[in-house]
């Protein structure tokens, strides 16, 4: 046998080993059809799902070159089970295709009768289809069409979408490189990979510029272009680096939002705004179809909720490109961005980004606090459902976040204290005489305190969990949380991600989660840190009482 | 060109005895070594030895064993009345004479036909032992004798002849025209649907059918509309007697065109193969290998965890082997095929009082061995096992699962074709692959007695044999892979250390990472995983291993009693590149965190506001053997129950007030369960004996011996096991062999089978057989010349020449007394005190010096022999089903129950029935003793029901014990 990078598992996991010499040229071989699952620092796993088979079929790769590849990488025996079910999951995909034809329409097509008899006798794709054409052929109404490839995908028929895609309403759009700024490697091989497709998710590490990556995609495209965020911040965000790095102007650019309702040949739009109701309607979602949009962005897809997912399936000839720093989805709806938005098109791991130096590297610390013995009880004595709140919001907490603020305002590094209940954030705030960031604090207000943190004349900010999302902080490098949303992992890699932006001047990014000690804080900890510890981020654990500045 | 059919006459045995006298001794010692039994003739005078010769009991299971050529030229021999030039029958068998010698010279050897005078004739046991040659029934003539004149008029005015004149020129003409293919292929124009069909299978089948008893019956074959009536009225079927028509043999060989056998072929078939990339195929195979040893670990894991309820009927339900599959990922069908090849190897066993099947201890011994040398326990098991193993876990006719474990699959002959299709898989040159259908056709060419019973599942069985090759990893895609070619061919020691170079290799170093998870990249030595599965979930599993940490994980490791230190040392020491800060955290932190909170066992306690008096009552000697412990100074807890605390109280003068007792145990890591070695399953456990002995690749079934004898194999070797087996089978297959070429002849065939512990294993004879072979020398240095023949044949020959019997063995040393006689015409009677197996043994015991020990196992290739506890009821069902029927066999084999068997008859199909007493079932043949002391021997799967015998029928039917 071979002394390969790879162990093939039974359970369809591939275990590379990253220190071999092969490892490099394995990873690029495997990640069409593999996800990377884990990366922690000797052994990444990756996973042989039926979604990346069939996006590696939609990529263009067939079985007989995923199992070649795992013969030829493999250390030990391939698992001849596994190799039979590559080849067949793979040929599940393509079976039906949907297309247009020239006199019907869109039309979802066989070239396996028995398939399309198989799906067509499932009553969640019945109901979706039209007239039988012929033997092979049956009519797809338009608007079906997201909702017809989410039942074939769940019928594990997953349709080949051939239809094509509208290009929209045509607005030039000119991405301005130059001395200062070019595309990185990585964001380039992103921008090409979903060009390529028309629809598809890059997943890219918080910090590595996915903004760019969405720039470029319109430039590509050049046409009218609806982007979705999180916040009304973030989208301030875009139009200021779409302003900086492409030839839109101001005019080009419309806001869609609480407080503006711009409809411009560009325009950004907030989530919340769209699934706002009024009635029981929600009126904002015709913004989908006010514009000819040759290009929708969903911004940290991995958010996307799910009136915006049904709107989503209504527009399936649009352009789509999500974004995002994970696609771990805490409700499961994975295999919904898949076929809705469309299949992974590029994924890099976050070390290796940091290794090429596009993100600062980061020390993940995990400080842990004794309680007294009174907030012991009074923990023990919680109800149920406060427990973790009181443990979480324990006074003892803020003695050690002190001390912590102080060594970064004495070592010059812009800090931001996160947290999830407003009353300990009061409390962080009012210790360190710093300003408060909330949802109640007023854009305006918040746009001002950005501003000065970035001038250095605000070195501490203390923010709640509006801050997770696309604030571009780019001189935060000293992150502490006092406390999180129970075990979200996508919050921790997330609230990671704001001081993971590349430093001026290479500085190395900390990153301190300040727990209770015996407390149920503590498991919750351990369960956000899930995800970032797979992905190669050690947590040193140190005490409270103990602690230094991690070097 | 048909031939011209004469009745069967025996053919006359007076000349036997001279033709036996006037044979070299070579020949007579060939003929005493293919057919042993007849070593018992006594007196050794020529007119025994042919009387016996000539016997339907000693020919017909030579018969039985021919291969397909010889049988059929034995066949056409007999059609031809018995005797004929070679000529003749080269012709009726339409071949070459030159190309029909090899398969006659085979007849010849077993003396199944002697050549006198330009005339072939064939042994008078086999012309009377079989009832329809080559499938034909009576000729024309004497079946249409029996007819009126008006009904054969009938007939000849139905088929279009002359309906005039006298009995036998109608007879005469009607029979000419049916054995006109031409005319008969007119005749039916205008019959009704399925005549023709049914005429033609009955001439490629059975010359017989039951057309049934009923008044509607004789309706319908009265009728012209039916099938059968339609060709009743025109004699190309006649009914001899009522409920019966049968078919003339002219009508057969017509509707054959001509010929007795139209598929005749002195040649075997060629092995179909096709070209495969042997690498793949050794990959392949290597990974099923590797699955394989991990899911019998999970398999057997889990069912030490929870043991698998037995149904009411014996074997493992449905519903057990979806749990159990869940723990190997392996359907219900796979599943049951692994649990009965566990019991194979004897890992598996029945805890009978709790009726659960449960692993054996040498499961435990299993687990501590690498993966390789646990595939060689499970090889060997398959390699021996006496049943067809995947017979379990297929679909019965009702398309329901056959259980494993009821002993299922187990004809008495799954060992020798197994065996045999080993070898064949074996002789495909690497990077060919063989075809299960190429593979089906070769070996019934090449036993018919092992590969056709019934016809239609040659094939059936062939795909079987590659899917159970295809578990082991022997084969991959239908090729042998590289060590699979090792173990068809008998070495399993080289096929396992072949594997052993494939595997992932042993690893005691761990990969420890820093999101809690660690990774065995390869296979862990039994020690590691256990602890580490203590200490860690198992998250994936393969050729690798990852656990992952968690709390919980980590806890079950501290209530199992290790501390985080030991925690610690234990990860550090394994893993080189260290321990991550965090999974040191969690596990100090759990170890700090372990015992703050206790939970014990108590059964009782005292209560006290007293501390003085509690610490009094401590302190108190008499008191001690309470257990009295201090929880703290106003507690004491014991481990007794209250009423004896407060009794022992009371004598030493402390009066306790009852309070409510509480408290309770908890429940650790439950103990992994095992079967007892009474629960041993004694069908399956063949190769434990082997393997627990660590004595070479086993024990051997005995019909390997015909097979080593065929293929060169050392003759000495073989000398204690049941040699009246498959010699013939074995003879063709050498010389297919040396057809082939495909062997390099000496040293290595002979070492093939060196090294194993024969005296370890009990030759499975049937009795009559197995207690009357006398010794035979054993010490011959393996590799020896096949041409020397054993003392006891040589000392046979030597009486025979001088007309006396042969030497009588020194006491002890010789047959038992009784063991055997023989009757006036010099039958073979079997020994009525039949041997159990300790009696056997200490018979060898006493025989200095062992002179090739054979042993007599009762019945030893049957499953579940019950234990006899005392006089068994006998039971009044009524067995139907190869299962049931092999049960209860069993059961009165071992009970001295007479039966009542109804069987179908080999070659009219026609059922029959017989009283008797069953003496062995073994290689696919039950052997009856008949009241009259007979044998008869009936193919297993020819039995339709048994039944067995009240003690009133026994002495009825003449089978009373002390005849």
């Amino acid at each position: 046998m071979s002394g390969g990078p790879l162990i093939v598992q039974s359970d369809r996991t591939l275990l590379l080993e990253t220190d071999h010499a092969g490892a490099p040229a394995c990873r690029a071989a495997i990640a069409p059809f593999a996800e990377l699952e884990r990366s922690p620092e000797h052994i990444h796993t990756y996973r042989v799902t039926e979604l990346a088979l069939w996006n590696a079929r939609a990529a263009g790769h067939d079985a007989e070159q995923v199992v070649d590849t795992l013969l030829r990488f493999s250390r030990y025996p391939v698992p001849q089970a596994l190799l039979v079910d590559v080849a067949e999951t793979m040929a599940r995909y393509g079976r039906l295709s949907l297309e247009v034809d020239p006199a019907h329409g869109l039309v979802l097509r066989t070239n396996d009768r028995a398939v399309l008899e198989e799906v067509l006798r499932s009553k969640h794709v019945a109901p979706l289809v039209g007239a039988r054409i012929d033997v092979d052929t049956v009519v797809v109404p338009g608007a079906a069409r997201g909702r017809v490839k989410q039942a074939l995908l769940k019928a594990g028929w997953p349709a080949d979408d051939r239809a094509g895609y509208v290009d929209g309403a045509s607005h030039p759009i000119l991405l301005e490189e130059g001395e200062d700024f070019r595309l990185r490697s990585y964001q380039r091989d992103a921008v090409e990979a979903f060009a390529a497709t028309g629809s598809g998710v890059v997943v890219l590490p918080c910090g590595a510029g996915k903004t760019l990556v969405g720039a470029a995609a319109m430039a590509s495209a050049s046409a009218h272009t609806l982007v979705l965020v999180t916040n009304i911040v973030a989208a301030r965000q875009w139009k200021a680096e779409l302003l900086a790095r492409t030839s839109l102007t101001e005019a080009e650019i419309g806001e869609y939002s609480g407080e503006r309702k711009d409809v411009r040949p560009v325009t950004i739009a907030t989530y919340q705004i769209l699934t706002s109701k009024r009635r029981g309607v929600q009126p904002h979602l015709e913004l989908f179809s006010a514009e000819d949009w040759g290009l929708i962005i969903y911004d940290e897809v991995h958010l996307l909720p799910a009136p915006i997912f049904r709107m989503t399936a209504d527009i399936q000839s649009r352009r789509r490109l999500g974004l995002t720093a994970t696609l771990v989805r805490e409700d499961g709806l994975e295999g919904d961005v898949f076929s809705l938005i469309g299949p992974k098109r590029y994924d890099a791991p976050w070390r290796d980004i940091e290794a090429q130096g596009w993100i600062a590297p980061a020390i993940c610390t995990e400080v842990r606090v004794t309680l007294t013995d009174e907030e012991r009880m009074s923990y023990a004595f919680a109800e149920p459902d406060e427990r973790y709140r009181v443990g979480a919001t324990a006074l003892s907490k803020l003695g050690v976040t002190k001390r912590l603020c102080e060594e970064a305002v004495r070592r010059g590094e812009p800090t931001l204290v996160i947290g999830q209940y407003l009353d300990q954030l009061e409390e962080v705030a009012t210790m360190l005489a710093a300003p408060t960031i909330t949802g109640k604090t007023p854009v305006r207000e918040r746009e001002r305190l950005y501003a000065a943190f970035r001038r250095g004349e605000e070195p501490v900010l203390v923010v709640s969990k509006v801050a997770n999302f696309s604030v571009d902080l780019p001189e935060a490098s000293v992150a502490i949380q006092v406390s999180g949303t129970f075990g979200s992992r996508q919050e921790e890699a997330q609230r990671l991600g704001r001081v993971l932006r590349p430093k001026a001047d290479g500085r190395q990014a900390r990153f301190f989660t300040v727990v209770s000690r015996d407390t149920n804080d503590q498991e919750f900890a351990a369960r956000r840190q899930r995800f970032l510890a797979e992905q190669g981020y050690a947590y040193q654990i140190a005490d409270a009482e103990t602690v230094s500045w991690p070097s | 060109m048909p031939a011209s059919i004469t009745p069967l006459h025996g053919a006359a045995a007076g000349r036997w005895p001279a033709l036996l006298a006037a044979a070299s001794d070579e020949a007579l010692l060939e003929l005493l070594e293919l057919r042993p039994e007849l070593q018992r003739v006594s007196p050794a005078s020529y007119e025994a030895l042919a009387g016996a010769l000539v016997s339907p009991a000693s020919a017909m299971p030579s018969f039985q064993r021919l291969d397909r050529a010889a049988r059929q030229a034995l066949e056409a021999l007999c059609v031809l009345g018995g005797s004929a030039s070679p000529e003749r029958l080269a012709a009726v068998l339409g071949c070459d004479r030159d190309e029909l010698e090899p398969v006659l010279d085979r007849l010849r050897r077993l003396w199944l036909a002697v050549e006198g005078g330009g005339e072939l004739v064939a042994n008078p046991g086999v012309v009377a032992g079989v009832r329809h040659p080559a499938g034909l029934g009576r000729s024309c003539r004497s079946l249409l004798s029996a007819k009126t004149s008006k009904e054969l008029g009938e007939i000849a005015a139905r088929l279009g002849v002359a309906g005039r004149g006298p009995k036998p020129t109608l007879v005469e003409a009607i029979g000419d025209l049916l054995a006109d293919p031409d005319a008969l292929a007119a005749a039916f124009e205008g019959a009704p649907d399925g005549a023709e069909e049914l005429a033609r299978r009955m001439a490629s089948s059975s010359p017989v059918l039951q057309l049934g008893y009923s008044y509607s019956a004789y309706e319908r074959y009265d009728s012209e509309r039916s099938a059968s009536g339609w060709l009743l009225r025109r004699g190309i079927l006649v009914s001899p007697s009522w409920g019966i028509a049968e078919m003339p043999a002219e009508v057969a060989l017509a509707l054959r065109g001509g010929l007795v056998f139209p598929d005749f072929s002195s040649r075997p078939p060629p092995l179909a193969t096709s070209p495969v990339d042997q690498d793949a195929v050794d990959a392949a195979g290597t990974e099923a290998a590797l699955r394989l040893v991990r899911d019998v670990f999970s398999l057997l894991g889990s069912l030490g965890e929870v043991p698998a309820k037995l149904l009411k009927g014996g074997g493992i339900g449905v519903r057990e082997l979806r749990r159990l599959g869940k723990a190997c990922d392996r359907d219900e069908s796979q599943t049951a095929l692994l649990l009965e090849l566990c019991a194979a190897a004897g890992l598996l066993g029945i805890e009978p009082y709790e009726e659960v099947a449960l692993p054996t201890p040498a499961f435990d011994r299993f687990l501590e061995q690498p993966s390789w040398h646990r595939w060689r326990v499970l090889a060997a098991g398959w390699l021996e096992a006496p049943l067809e193993l995947s017979i379990a876990g297929s679909s019965d006719s009702d398309g329901k699962l056959v259980p494993p474990l009821v002993g299922a699959g187990g004809d008495g002959s799954a060992a020798a074709r197994r065996l045999l299709l080993c070898r064949l898989l074996a002789t495909l040159p690497a990077g060919q692959a063989g075809e299960a259908a190429s593979l089906a056709n070769l070996a019934s060419w090449l036993s018919p007695m092992l590969c056709e019973r019934p016809a239609s599942s040659a094939l059936l069985r062939a795909q079987r044999f590659l899917a159970e090759c295809a578990l082991l990893g022997v084969s991959a895609s239908a090729a042998p892979t590289v060590f699979g070619r090792l173990l068809l061919g008998g070495d399993l020691d080289a096929a396992a250390s072949l594997l052993e170079k494939a595997a992932p290799p042993v690893v005691r170093e761990l990969v420890l990472q820093a999101d809690l998870t660690v990774i065995a990249p390869g296979e862990l030595p039994h020690d590691l995983r256990f602890e580490l599965a203590l200490l860690a979930d198992l998250e994936s599993s393969g050729a690798a291993a990852v656990y992952r940490f968690s709390e919980r994980s980590l806890q079950r490791g501290l209530d199992a009693g290790r501390s985080a230190a030991h925690v610690l040392g234990f990860l550090e020491r394994h893993a080189p590149r260290g321990v991550p800060q965090s999974l040191r955290y969690l596990i100090e932190d759990l170890g700090r965190r372990h015992g703050r909170l206790r939970l014990g066992g108590a059964s009782c306690y005292l209560r006290s506001e007293e501390p003085s008096l509690l610490a009094e009552i401590v302190s108190t000697r008499r008191l001690s053997r309470l257990g009295l412990r201090a929880l703290a100074p106003t507690v004491l807890v014991s481990t007794a129950p209250a009423e004896k605390v407060e009794a022992a109280l009371r004598d030493a003068g402390y009066l306790a007030a009852a309070e409510e007792p509480d408290g309770t145990l908890s429940v650790r890591r439950p103990a992994q369960r095992r079967a007892g070695a009474r629960g041993a399953l004694p069908g399956w456990s063949a190769p434990t004996r082997a393997t627990a002995t660590g004595q070479g690749p086993g024990g051997r079934q005995a019909g390997d011996v015909g097979l080593d004898i065929g293929l060169g194999f050392d003759r000495d070797l073989d000398a204690d096991l049941d040699a009246d087996l498959d010699a013939e089978i074995a003879a063709e297959l050498g010389e297919y062999w040396d057809e082939l070429d495909e062997l390099p002849p000496g040293d290595g065939r002979h070492n093939l089978w060196s090294g194993r512990d024969l005296d370890a294993t009990p030759a499975r004879g049937t009795p009559a057989v197995a207690a009357a072979a006398g010794g035979t020398p054993a010490g011959g240095t393996p590799g020896g010349s096949t041409k020397e023949r054993p003392d006891a044949a040589r000392a046979f020959v030597a009486g025979l020449r001088a007309g006396s019997s042969p030497p009588r063995r020194p006491p002890g040393a010789g047959r038992p007394p009784g063991s055997g006689r023989q009757s006036g015409s010099g039958r073979l009677v079997p020994a009525r005190g039949r041997l159990g197996g300790r009696e056997a043994a200490e018979v060898d015991g006493d025989r200095p010096g062992g002179t090739g020990a054979r042993r007599v196992e009762r019945i030893g290739a049957l499953p579940w022999p019950r234990p006899g506890l005392g006089r068994r009821p006998r039971p009044g069902t009524i067995a139907d089903g190869p299962a049931a029927i092999h049960g209860l066999l069993a059961e009165a084999t071992s009970n001295d129950w007479g039966v009542r068997a109804c069987y179908r008859d080999d070659l009219s199909g026609a059922t029959r029935e017989l009283y008797g007493r069953p003496l062995a079932l073994h290689h696919g043949i039950a052997t009856f003793e008949l009241p009259d002391g007979e044998l008869e021997p009936v193919p297993a799967t020819h039995l339709v029901w048994v039944r067995v015998l009240t003690e009133a029928e026994e002495e009825a039917n003449g089978l009373v014990e002390d005849w």
